[in-house]
């Protein structure tokens, strides 16, 4: 129930979602000051001037960059979740849950690195710096491709499951790891920039948990869309499987008459003996649903 | 399925009720009944991908079902598989032996993952190479014997536990007829009142050693019964009709 | 619990016992140790592979003429040439085990399956260890060996140490999923290698504190190392815990 109410949702989401997104953009670019958000440990050398500060106008794209890394590293929580879940219950529809979630993550994460992107072009005159938030975001690009490689590796659909469940949790735990390890150990080459928080205005937080709230909508409605046609495929590819079972029936009545024959013989051979009934009754699977074939070896 | 019944009280080395392997749509095993006696052996036919050897990974507990109840010499082998592993031996058409590890070292490797380790376990491994006539060749690598060799060696690795269940896995694939007969002559010398699972393709030499017989197909039995209850020839066209089926 | 009686076979009856895990692990892990001794292929491919590395070092260094140069970031070249090297290793480090299923004779037992993982992880940890011996003497001889190093250089044994555990620890776990899959020693890189980032990052730099031997850096030698000691801790359990569902079960 619950679940067919949050499918109801899905576009009145991604509409407040959208409109929120939207506020806060409008928002921060008309409202919003500039500010003093970065300084430098030492002066360097940026686009050819020697500086110590600056003026961010690209701190502007902080309101939007943000709320859209937030948004991947939730989704990513959530496919943690649901890969451990998976892992404890070997329940198909947990893994299902996991994979999509996935998927939001990575759009995000793209998301994530063109903004951010962007972001560096405008504040450090170059497209890419090793600095610890990109890097982190570079790093979770690599691990989100990394896992859905790993799933298409993988032939058999349990095992592609259980080890892309594996996978998801370590890439969920080493994701903060490497945060605070590149944020942490002080690097000798490139002068550390110090994101002051309070150059936040506090009027622009307003903006700022709009864009959140927002992106975190987008993320959800998203996410129970891509859930919507990943269950609808993988019904699909069950519902082709018990066609082209149901393709080989003609075969099966030579089979089934096969089984009649046995059985009778088997029943003239051990009339006498009770211990007959060991014998499974092969009538009673005639009749069924095919069941879909199993592959293996 | 609390405490395992007492031995005395399981007649039956193998209990399976509704058996299921399910991933997805797929299923592996569908539905699967079976009993077997203690000291009885069950051959398992079927075409490719009818469920076999996930049913003997499920019995070697290497795989657990989905579904249904599975009983192993009395114990629940949902709730307690790691007391019941240290009763089961298996051997497979892959050797599971190191090559480059000595058939005294790989034995002495595996007796001790067994817990059994100094004198008692080198007494157990002369016994065991003796017995599958390798006594000569202990101190040679695995790497260097030939393929009939390896599945001797891989017999007395199987038993290194002395098993109460013993499992093969198509064990005659690559064995020439002499080896195959020599497999046939040790798999009899060892029986012992032990309980034996064999997959095979080769329906008479199947056929011939077991007490109990399975045919399956799609996961399910077509037919499962007692060998002297049964005609061999309707066997035989049964199991053609069943490998010819086609949709399993 | 051994069941009917026996005797025809000429074969005892085997007393059951609970194997203790730590006989278990001894047992494994002298396994590995004795293969490798026999053939060498995981050690002697690793060293010849590193050797390989550092002929190309020799062309990618050739136009620096200055030591000092080299010194600021010789930490980063080291750790390339360890983390290359070791991807090699830990691919070959299963190689034993899938050739006649032999990983399948050892979860037959009863064993736990962390025991399975620790012991696996420590013969990689010592097999890395043993390559390194010979590839960071290397390194320091053909790139290092006109540098003045700092008395503070002996100080990178401990970011070695503290790196390869970690690499040993994540690498053991991916490179068993990555067994069986297309294209696997692909694959194991892909998956280590974003993995291993941090702890990467970390000992690069306590490894180049040691080298350069800057004065009052050493704050920043022992966050480093603390950091990497972290992630191993935190990397290893989570390795530890999580393995028994890359086995197959």
């Amino acid at each position: 129930m619950r679940e067919k109410l949050a499918d109801r949702l899905v576009p009145a989401l991604l509409a407040i979602g959208a409109v929120l997104t939207a506020i806060d953009v409008v928002w921060t670019f008309t409202v919003a000051p500039l500010v003093q958000g970065a300084r430098l440990s030492e002066p360097a050398i940026i686009a050819g001037q020697v500086v110590t500060t600056k003026l961010l106008l690209s701190q502007k794209i902080f309101y939007l960059h943000v709320p859209v890394a937030v948004a991947s590293f939730a989704a990513m929580a959530v496919a943690a979740f649901f890969a451990a879940r998976f892992l404890a219950t070997k329940d198909r529809a947990h893994d299902r849950a996991s994979r999509t979630a996935m998927q939001v993550t990575l759009v995000f994460i793209i998301a994530t690195m063109i903004s951010g992107d962007v972001w560096t072009r405008f504040e450090w005159g170059v497209w890419w710096v090793w600095e610890p938030r990109l890097t982190t975001y570079f790093i979770l690009m690599l691990l989100v491709i990394g896992y859905f490689i790993l799933r298409n590796a993988l032939d058999d659909p349990e095992r592609s499951a259980r080890f892309g469940a594996v996978f998801c949790i370590i890439a969920f735990i080493d994701a903060p790891i490497s945060f605070f390890i590149t944020r942490l150990v002080p690097s000798s080459v490139h002068p550390v920039v110090f994101r002051t928080d309070s150059g936040l205005p506090p009027a622009m937080l307003i903006p700022f948990l709009l864009g959140l709230f927002g992106m975190c909508m987008i993320a959800f409605a998203l996410y129970r869309y891509a859930l919507r046609v990943n269950t609808a495929a993988d019904e699909v590819e069950e519902l082709k499987e018990r066609l082209e079972e149901l393709d080989a029936s003609a075969q099966r009545a030579a089979a089934d008459e096969a089984l009649e024959r046995l059985q009778a013989q088997a029943a003239a051979l051990v009339a006498t003996d009770p211990a007959a009934d060991s014998a499974a009754d092969p009538a009673a699977h005639v009749g069924d649903m095919p069941p879909i074939p199993s592959k293996e070896d | 399925m609390s405490s395992p019944v007492p031995e005395s009280a399981a007649p039956f080395a193998i209990e399976a009720r509704g058996l299921v392997k399910q991933f997805g749509g797929r299923r592996a095993l569908d539905g699967l009944d079976l009993e077997l006696p203690q000291g009885g052996f069950l051959s398992i036919f079927g075409p490719n991908g009818a469920g076999k050897t996930t049913l003997l990974r499920e019995l070697a507990l290497l795989a657990r079902p989905t579904g249904g109840e599975l009983r192993i010499l009395g114990v629940d082998a949902l709730e307690e598989p790691d007391v019941l592993r240290s009763r089961i031996g298996l051997i497979s058409h892959k050797s599971m032996l190191y090559g480059d590890l000595t058939a005294r070292e790989n034995l002495a490797f595996f007796a001790s993952l067994y817990g059994l380790e100094g004198p008692e376990a080198g007494a157990r491994i002369d016994e065991l190479l003796r017995l599958v006539e390798l006594d000569h060749r202990a101190n040679d690598c695995a790497r260097t014997f030939s393929r009939g060799m390896q599945q001797r060696l891989s017999i007395a690795r199987a038993l290194i536990n002395d098993p109460e269940l013993v499992l093969l896995d198509e064990p005659y694939s690559g064995l020439d007829p002499h080896a195959a007969e020599l497999f046939d002559r040790l798999i009899a010398r060892v029986r012992d009142g032990r309980t034996f699972v064999m997959v095979s393709h080769d329906l008479e030499k199947g056929f011939d050693l077991c007490t109990h017989a399975l045919i399956m197909a799609r996961g399910r039995a077509v037919v499962c019964a007692e060998t002297a209850k049964i005609d061999r020839a309707a066997f035989r066209d049964l199991y053609l009709a069943t490998v010819g089926m086609g949709v399993a | 619990m051994a069941g009917t009686h026996r005797g025809k076979s000429g074969v005892d009856r085997v007393e059951r016992l609970r194997p203790s895990a730590f006989a278990q692990y001894r047992a494994l892990l002298a396994k590995d140790v004795r293969q490798e001794l026999r053939t060498r292929e995981m050690l002697t491919s690793m060293i010849v592979y590193s050797l390989l590395v550092l002929t190309i070092y020799g062309a990618a260094l050739a136009q620096v003429g200055d030591k000092l140069q080299v010194v600021s970031f010789a930490g980063g070249l080291l750790w390339a040439l360890i983390v290359f090297t070791s991807l090699l290793g830990l691919n070959r480090s299963f190689s034993h085990e899938t050739e006649s299923s032999c990983l399948e004779g050892i979860l037959l037992a009863p064993i736990d399956r962390a025991v399975v993982f620790l012991a696996k992880a420590t013969s990689n940890l010592l097999f890395l260890l043993m390559v390194e011996l010979v590839t960071v003497p290397l390194f320091f001889v053909f790139f290092l060996s006109g540098a003045e190093l700092p008395p503070t250089t002996p100080m990178i044994l401990l970011p070695l140490l503290v790196g390869t555990i970690g690499v040993a620890g994540v690498g053991t776990l991916l490179s068993t999923m990555a067994i069986d899959t297309r294209g696997r020693d692909v694959l194991l890189a892909i998956l280590f290698i974003p993995v291993a980032f941090p702890l990467l990052y970390a000992c690069v730099s306590a490894t180049g504190v040691a080298l350069m031997g800057v004065e009052g850096a050493f704050a920043t030698f022992w966050r480093s190392l603390a950091l990497a000691a972290a992630y191993d801790v935190v990397m290893v359990a989570a390795a530890w815990g999580l393995y028994e569902f890359a086995l197959d079960s």
